[in-house]
């Protein structure tokens, strides 16, 4: 019955019916997709709504499974031990894989030699944002004044290593200023003190910035992607601003682990391509304005490594340690 | 007449039929998540998140938080039939129901927990009803200064929360300092006492600490004692043995009502949560008592203080995420979450945008919590009856669903091996007579102690008389330098009067 109903939709995923049928042999059982972050979050709803889709497209299921800890690198451990078979994959960041390396002792990967890049996902862009009583509204007028006053405009960090610090280290260096960081444990508890006041600027995503801007609670100076984000439509992106060295997303992609055949991989980006240009995925895209990103590939391997060549840069350039 | 519009307006969308069957699957799905062990809100809501994808967005809130109630609820029984608190905000339940339970009491107790559940949770609901504005201004000015004082209080509760020997309570105290310095710093991101361990990054979790210190110590304990053999006492669990009476309505009402205004305050917190203020309740219960001997022996003032507690603030947590958009806790993260799934942005706006969403929301927790009532009462015979299982087959499902509980978590099976080294540890505990509530506080707490205390040092760019300068801050700490004067004080004269009697 249930082989019955798997062919079936197999033949139902049309952009797949040519590539399935040439290799029938894979995949043969469910698909296990690590996804290295606590359930319920939004990447886990996202990486689920995903799977969704992406397990229509190979005529499998895809079960996504959660392996939290240490910042995502536990579960990319994991991966990277498990067989090389296509039927592991796992959920791989700009953190997990760029920053990582440099930020982590012990780390029991390689980035790019203990993975194989199946497909990208996307990538989503920092807003810069201020408490709304703050004298700068631009980035030029925020880098003007911390200029004048080195050292004490605050900028909030979502945690130590985490994407929106490395984005605001960039800035930092981009500009030439000195920002006082603040830690926190997460962008909840630093929003409430930006919203009170108690805190001059921040790094965050738009998913969580996006009510505050609106309600008037902060104000958002700009943005680190390379076109303006609809959502903001007045806030300049940072090349705009003078300082094209500040761009930055944080990407995610699918990785298998290091040896898998080609093959395999092949029929695995095919339908992980078919089930990021669905509706559904588009939709859930969009509301939360992350950008689709269609690179797999060698093109894929080349900006992965190009990535954490780059971070590792910024990390040794900020001077955080190792922990 | 605004208020009444506006929950007019959420009673007709909470009484449809698909809100009222979407509230009753989540409490009742609730209860049955907390009675399980480690299982928590946070773990039921993220399994059944995906369910709510094809409903609206205000049945799937009203579903999803019927699951976080319904499990606080829930988790109150496994923590007075078993001493195995099945979520952290019921760890406060184990100190006075458990020892109710083993007096034959386990029917009493669960009634008492249910009632006091439901008004501490009605409470809140009027609480935020009413003044849900300024109550947010309150939480908004809670900076780290606050926060911070705020522990300081909380940590002087936790030495005082212990029977016996107040050196072993401070030094439990110590010992859960100790090991709430596991993990990384939040400030530099420096790993501390993880010995090399990655999977130690991100700190011992509480659940974990609590489900061995609790429940495997309690298992250990059973099975070298002589209880193991003797037979079960029967349960009482007709309505007049259950419902409290006349006498102990009376004795609880005050705790009651302490609990529920103490509950709402420090569930608007972000951070501070439904365990902290389970804990905070309790030992103000002990201080007031005229017999505060009874705590941890059985007293019903104290059981009752804490779940009012524990509900209250379970509600009002929901004062912050819904109007700041700020979530205050893991599980109100993951609510916010569903929202956006549903493609709602959280925020300050969401009252005005969606008010059918908040106002219904708000309006089916009353009906939730009716529902959870209705549902517990009856529900007691059936749970006392698991104590009429021999504990040979009773034990080792325990113990089963503490090692599940503990890997579910995050699918890491040192957690495992971490809830048998707790458990020896709280058995050895037990042997010495120390006492294990007050370590699980001294876990919670210092972390948030030292969190805020550097930062509140870092935005003061170093000034530490920003404690004494913010008003709520400065209150907070005068009042815990009142209690240790007094304590002190109190202390000297007893052994003043001693020394003069023995003189005589």
């Amino acid at each position: 019955m249930f082989q019955h109903l798997s062919k079936l939709a197999a033949a139902g995923a049309i952009v797949l019916a040519a590539s399935a049928a040439q290799a029938q042999d894979f995949p043969t059982k469910p698909i296990t997709w690590i996804v290295p972050y606590t359930p319920g979050g939004i990447t886990d709803t996202r990486s689920r709504l995903i799977a969704d889709e992406f397990g229509k497209a190979l005529g499998q299921t895809v079960v996504v499974e959660n392996k939290p800890g240490a910042g995502g690198t536990l579960g990319l451990e994991y991966v990277a031990r498990s067989d090389p078979d296509g039927y592991t994959i796992v959920y791989g960041t700009l953190g997990t894989l760029a920053a990582a390396p440099s930020l982590y002792n012990n780390l029991r990967y390689d980035s790019l030699e203990d993975f194989v890049p199946i497909h990208m996902m996307g990538s989503s862009a920092n807003t810069v944002i201020a408490y709304k009583d703050t004298p700068y509204s631009t980035p030029e007028e925020l880098v003007a004044y911390a200029k004048e006053h080195p050292g004490e405009v605050t900028v909030g960090l979502a945690g130590i290593g985490t994407g929106t610090h490395l984005a605001s280290e960039l800035f930092a260096n981009a500009a030439g200023i000195e920002l006082l960081q603040v830690p926190y444990k997460g962008s909840a508890p630093m929003l409430n003190d930006l919203i009170a006041g108690r805190l001059d600027i921040a790094f965050d995503y738009p998913v969580s910035t996006l009510g505050h801007v609106q309600s008037g609670a902060v104000k958002v100076l700009g943005v680190t992607s390379e076109e303006r984000l609809e959502l903001f439509p007045d806030a300049p992106t940072m090349a705009e601003a003078g300082l094209p060295d500040a761009v930055t997303g944080s990407w995610s992609g699918i990785f298998a682990p290091g040896g898998t055949p080609p093959e395999r991989v092949e029929i695995l980006a095919d339908a992980f391509a078919a089930a990021m240009e669905s509706e559904a995925v588009k939709d859930a895209f969009e509301k939360v304005q992350s950008e689709i990103w269609m690179m797999r590939g060698e093109e894929m391997s080349d900006y992965v490594a190009a990535e954490r060549d780059r971070w590792t840069g910024i990390i040794e350039a900020a001077g955080i340690e190792k922990r | 007449m605004d208020l009444f519009d506006n929950m007019m307006m959420g009673f007709s969308v909470a009484v449809s039929w698909s809100s009222l069957w979407a509230c009753f699957i989540g409490v009742t799905l609730g209860t049955f998540i907390g009675v399980l062990p480690g299982v928590g809100a946070l773990a039921g809501i993220s399994l059944l998140m995906p369910l709510t994808f094809g409903q609206s967005a205000t049945d799937a809130m009203v579903m999803l938080a019927g699951i976080y109630y319904g499990s606080i609820y829930g988790g109150s029984t496994a923590a007075i039939l078993l001493n195995l608190p099945g979520s952290v905000t019921s760890a406060v339940t184990c100190f006075d129901g458990y020892p109710m339970a083993q007096k034959g009491e386990a029917g009493k107790a669960l009634a008492m927990t249910t009632l006091a559940s439901f008004i501490g949770g009605c409470f809140a609901i009027v609480l935020m009803m009413t003044f849900a504005p300024p109550l947010v201004a309150v939480a908004q000015s809670f900076g780290s200064p606050e926060y911070f004082a705020m522990t300081v209080l909380g940590l002087l509760a936790a030495s005082t929360l212990s029977q016996g020997s107040p050196v072993k309570g401070i030094a439990m105290v110590v010992v859960g300092l100790l090991l709430g310095l596991v993990g990384t710093d939040i400030q530099s991101g420096v790993a501390r006492f993880t010995f090399g361990s990655r999977e130690l990054l991100d700190g011992i979790s509480l659940v974990v600490l609590a489900m061995g210190l609790f429940g495997v110590s309690e298992i250990l304990i059973n099975f070298t004692s002589s209880v193991f053999a003797t037979s079960r006492q029967k349960v009482d669990t007709s309505w007049q043995a259950m419902w409290p009476t006349k006498r102990e309505w009376k004795d609880t009402s005050g705790s009651m009502a302490r609990g529920s205004v103490l509950g709402s305050i420090i569930g608007i917190l972000p951070g501070a949560g439904a365990a902290i203020a389970a804990f905070i309740a309790y030992s103000v219960e002990k201080r007031v008592s005229k017999t505060p001997e009874r705590f941890g022996k059985g007293a019903i003032e104290g059981l009752a203080a804490a779940e009012t507690a524990n509900n209250a603030a379970a509600q009002a947590a929901f004062i912050p995420t819904m109007s700041l958009g700020i979530p205050g806790s893991a599980t109100m993260a993951l609510l916010l979450g569903a929202l956006l799934i549903h493609g709602i942005q959280p925020g300050p706006l969401v009252i005005q945008t969606d008010p059918d969403l908040f106002w219904g929301l708000i309006a089916s927790f009353w009906i939730g919590n009716l529902m959870l009532l209705v549902l517990n009462l009856p529900l007691i015979g059936i749970w006392v009856r698991m104590l009429l299982i021999p504990y040979h087959i009773l034990y080792p499902c325990i113990l089963f669903f503490i090692c599940l509980g503990a890997y579910s978590a995050r699918n890491n099976p040192i957690d495992i091996f971490l809830v048998i080294v707790f458990g020896l540890m709280g058995y050895g505990m037990k042997l010495l007579q120390l006492p294990a509530a007050p370590l699980l506080l001294g876990l919670v707490l210092g972390p948030m102690a030292e969190e805020h205390f550097r930062r509140a040092l870092l935005l003061s760019r170093g000034d530490a008389m920003v404690f004494l300068t913010e008003p709520i801050s400065a209150g907070l700490l005068a009042t815990a330098a009142i209690i240790v004067a007094s304590t002190i004080w109190s202390s000297l004269r007893r052994r003043k009067r001693a020394l003069a009697d023995t003189a005589a």
